[in-house]
């Protein structure tokens, strides 16, 4: 049956979840959580590579020097919001790293029967 | 440094991917004129960016990343774990192209640090990119819900939703680790036309997949007499093989069904945005509830591994029956029967990894049968000898006998 979100019809259903993010391919399942946080840092790393990259582009194109951006001092609310984007980056980074004891089956829920099947 | 080129020209086992690179036997004798027609796409001026309205300029650099992270992994990566497999199979006295039981030699391959790095980047990739799709997209619900609210106000008789759908179990699942699949995200098409894009910038390097799409719309056959007021696409999805067939057919009435109402909403959504004039429908490709011998022309993209072996059988009946005799029947997926690529340790291998870490619950069950025969067993008469739609696709044409 579809459901109801603040008053929205979202014309869904209920799905069936598949945790496979939680399979172990390592002898120890915290290298597999390793994998995937250098994975997640990659790509924090590449989109603030990216962002610098269009920054850079639109600073030029208004006339702006590198010099004024090396020497700029953030203010204290941007301190307070930065920090608080910080934190997030840590978690979508390093939060797999907390999920290490939740690995339960090699392939996931549901595919060792599938193993066994041929 | 990944050569897109080779992606192109390598027939790559590809692990999530078959339908884009199944080495099928059809696609021997027009490899050429699809890999050029595929890099001419990929130079388009007009190709549109994996970029293109994401919410913001952070989750396109992300997602820009898992774009690259794959193409890497199902490039370069996986030519080096193809021949590492190659040697494990090798060293258990296994003949890597012959066609063996794989099931005791899972462990141990899925244990070579070489496999089980392979797969582990490739899952946490994946699970990261279609996690962070869902999240960020999540963020902007309202602006996503208020544009497909707008284009139902506005176009309210080009779209059918159907509250008390009864779902499928088969429907439910989470293909491709797309998170509350199709069914139980609201936000499903944005999520899954988004990942669609990132894929295509993955295996193309550039997101050419209307234009491929619409190459396939090209492709689909129409009946002899030239009759074609009402055409149908069976499993819509994201409603690009809609739209191809509309700007083909102006003149026909074009519908799209999905039994999921968030791509129903997106399709139709999306056709507003780009000015086509064509119907979506919340409606089970099984029972859809047309009349008999109503369509010219029945059209279908991937539907057909993404549903169990019994629905299968009661869709292809059901194009039967609202088939007008003479009409065409054109289901594009998987390559099956003798379309289908050799089966051998490898490809069985690849193939389990495609059920295990990316969710292809019903791929196997397709690929084992013949989709040829299913439907000349159901009363079409079938032709398997065209050339695919495009590359790396199985296609056949099945007409309803007049």
């Amino acid at each position: 049956m579809p459901t109801k979100d603040n008053n929205r019809e979202n014309h869904t259903t209920d799905s069936l979840a598949y945790e496979v993010e939680r399979a172990v391919f390592f002898d120890h399942p915290a290298m597999d959580a390793l994998v995937t946080s250098f994975v997640a840092m990659g790509s924090e790393v590449w989109s603030a590579q990216r962002r610098i990259k269009v920054l850079e582009s639109v600073l030029k194109e208004q006339g702006v020097s590198l010099d004024k951006i090396n020497q700029y001092q953030p203010t204290d609310e941007e301190v307070t919001a930065w920090r608080t984007e910080r934190d997030q980056f840590i978690r979508r980074v390093y939060g797999s790293l907390e999920q290490s004891g939740k690995a339960q089956t090699k392939y996931g829920p549901g595919m060792d029967s599938l193993r066994q099947e041929g | 440094m990944i050569n897109r080129r080779t992606v192109l020209s390598t027939a790559a086992y590809s692990s999530a991917f078959a339908w884009l690179f199944g080495s099928n036997k059809a696609k021997a004798a027009s490899e050429v004129s699809e890999k050029t027609q595929a890099a001419t796409l990929a130079k388009s001026g007009s190709a549109k960016k994996a970029a293109e309205l994401m919410p913001n300029a952070d989750v396109a650099g992300r997602m820009d990343f898992h774009a690259g992270f794959l193409g890497w992994s199902i490039n370069d990566f996986e030519k080096v774990s193809s021949a590492r497999l190659d040697g494990l199979l090798r060293e258990k006295g296994v003949d890597p192209d012959a066609d063996v039981d794989l099931i005791p030699l899972l462990d141990e391959i899925r244990s070579d640090p070489v496999m089980a790095m392979r797969m582990r980047t490739w899952l946490s990739n994946q699970h990261l990119m279609l996690g962070g799709l869902e999240a960020s997209l999540g963020l902007e619900a309202d602006r996503y819900f208020a544009e497909m609210e707008a284009a139902e106000a506005q176009y309210p008789d080009r779209i059918e939703l159907n509250p008390n759908m009864n779902m499928p179990a088969y429907a439910k699942h989470e293909i491709h680790l797309q998170k509350g699949g199709y069914v139980g995200n609201p936000l499903a098409g944005y999520v899954n036309y988004h990942y669609g894009n990132i894929l295509y910038e993955a295996l193309f390097g550039s997101n050419i997949q209307d234009q491929r799409i619409a190459q396939m719309a090209n492709a689909v056959p129409l009946p002899d007499d030239g009759k074609v007021e009402r055409v149908l696409d069976m499993g819509c999805g994201t409603g690009r093989l809609a739209y191809g067939l509309k700007n083909r057919l102006p003149d026909a009435d074009v519908t799209g069904i999905d039994i999921a109402g968030p791509m129903v909403r997106f399709s139709h959504k999306r056709a507003i945005d780009l000015g086509l004039d064509c119907t979506f429908a919340q409606r089970n490709a099984e029972d859809t509830g047309y009349p008999d011998n109503h369509f010219d022309v029945i059209a279908s993209n991937i539907l057909h591994h993404e549903i169990d072996a019994a629905a299968t059988d009661n869709v292809i009946a059901e194009a039967f029956r609202i088939l007008r005799p003479g009409g065409v029947f054109y289901p594009i997926d998987h390559a099956t029967g003798k379309q289908a690529p050799k089966t051998t340790a490898k490809t069985k291998f690849w193939a389990f990894n495609d059920r295990a870490i990316n969710n292809e619950v019903w791929r196997d069950a397709f690929e084992a049968r013949d989709f040829a025969a299913l439907n000349r067993k159901a009363g079409f008469v079938v032709d398997e000898t065209l050339r695919p739609a495009v590359w790396g696709t199985g296609s056949i044409k099945a007409v309803k006998p007049a």
